[in-house]
């Protein structure tokens, strides 16, 4: 059955989402509208979008979080940050968001940006 | 203000301090601080909480404590708002977005530094701290060390979710996980102040509890009589 926009707010809507369990049984087709929901109005499902595409294998990241990255409320770009921990071909993602005007996003960015350079051999 | 600190004597009486002194039978000059901190109430039993502010949420705290007393009346439970307290400072501006996992009963480093800050919190009362965000992202986490009860809501809580985090403390877990997209996901149950699908979703306010749980709540060393 096709994933719908409904069907992932749904996903997204939890007080306290297990996030690994949501990543183990989304389909592919569902990323796509998770940028979507990055990028939308309300912060906290796009920050929610954001945590969960640090959970989501391939490339969703990839396509997710940069999004996420540009949002205007820094609760949703804080998200995006702590998820490229998990994602090292968004490093450069990641240096951008540590000169964001938000000290919290910057933080965070950082944070990620360390991490990945640590388990990342040059 | 007296009518958002305590449903044990102003949620019933949506009045001035006079009357809703009066209405619980205390006479004379009464000032704010001696009504709140009488024990005398209209519950049979109370849930204490000391709000420990980090960050305002989009949902105004007094929204989320009416909310919360909406649901809790029903249970025979009043609400007492013992203390506030901002914490501000380098220190909890970090902690302001809260690492906390996946908020399971293993806590982070910053979840153990955060509920240290116990100011005023006697035996079997429950810590609330209101944060910006958390990572991963919630609308609230539960998970608290052991006979330090405590929760956390963040910014993008709804109105409920102070009663359903509250809710968890006392002993009550979610009706209707495992949550979609899981395939063993049950029907939802959104009139139930514990669902696992969001307290956004809740339709028909104000959600409810049903006996068992009013039962697990009212045995919780957490609302002792008041």
């Amino acid at each position: 059955m096709p994933v719908t926009h409904a069907d992932v707010v749904n996903v997204l809507q939890p007080d306290e989402i297990d996030y690994p369990n949501a990543a183990r049984h989304l389909s592919a087709e569902a990323v796509p509208i998770l940028a979507e929901i990055a990028a939308g109005p309300d912060p906290g499902l796009a920050s929610k979008a954001a945590s969960l595409a640090g959970f989501l294998p391939g490339n969703a990241a990839s396509v997710i979080l940069p999004k996420a990255a540009t949002h205007p409320n820094p609760v949703v770009r804080i998200a995006a940050a702590a998820s490229i921990a998990h994602h090292a071909e968004l490093l450069e993602l990641a240096d951008h968001l540590a000169k964001d005007p938000d000290e919290g996003v910057r933080r965070w960015a950082s944070s990620s940006a360390h991490a990945l350079r640590t388990q990342t051999p040059n | 203000m007296p009518n958002l600190t305590d449903s044990c004597r102003a949620n019933r009486f949506p009045l001035s301090l006079r009357q809703m002194a009066s209405a619980v039978g205390m006479t004379g000059r009464v000032s704010a601080r001696t009504f709140l901190r009488t024990a005398r109430c209209s519950h049979g039993e109370c849930v204490t909480l000391h709000l420990k502010i980090l960050a305002l949420p989009q949902v105004p705290i007094p929204t989320m404590l009416v909310s919360m007393r909406e649901v809790y009346d029903g249970a025979g439970i009043g609400v007492r708002v013992a203390s506030r307290e901002f914490l501000t400072g380098p220190a909890f501006a970090t902690l302001a977005v809260l690492q906390v996992g996946n908020c399971t009963n293993t806590l982070t480093a910053d979840q153990i530094q955060l509920f240290t800050n116990r100011n005023n919190v006697g035996a079997n009362e429950i810590a609330i701290y209101f944060v910006l965000a958390t990572v991963q992202s919630f609308n609230g986490c539960a998970a608290h060390l052991a006979g330090q009860p405590a929760a956390v809501v963040t910014g993008i809580a709804s109105r409920w979710t102070l009663a359903h985090e509250v809710g968890h403390v006392l002993g009550l877990a979610h009706v209707d996980d495992p949550a979609p997209p899981d395939p063993n996901a049950p029907a939802a149950l959104l009139d139930r102040l514990m669902t696992g699908r969001g307290t956004h979703m809740i339709t028909n306010p104000p959600p409810d509890l049903i006996d068992t749980e009013v039962r697990t709540m009212r045995d919780s060393q957490l609302t002792p009589n008041c």
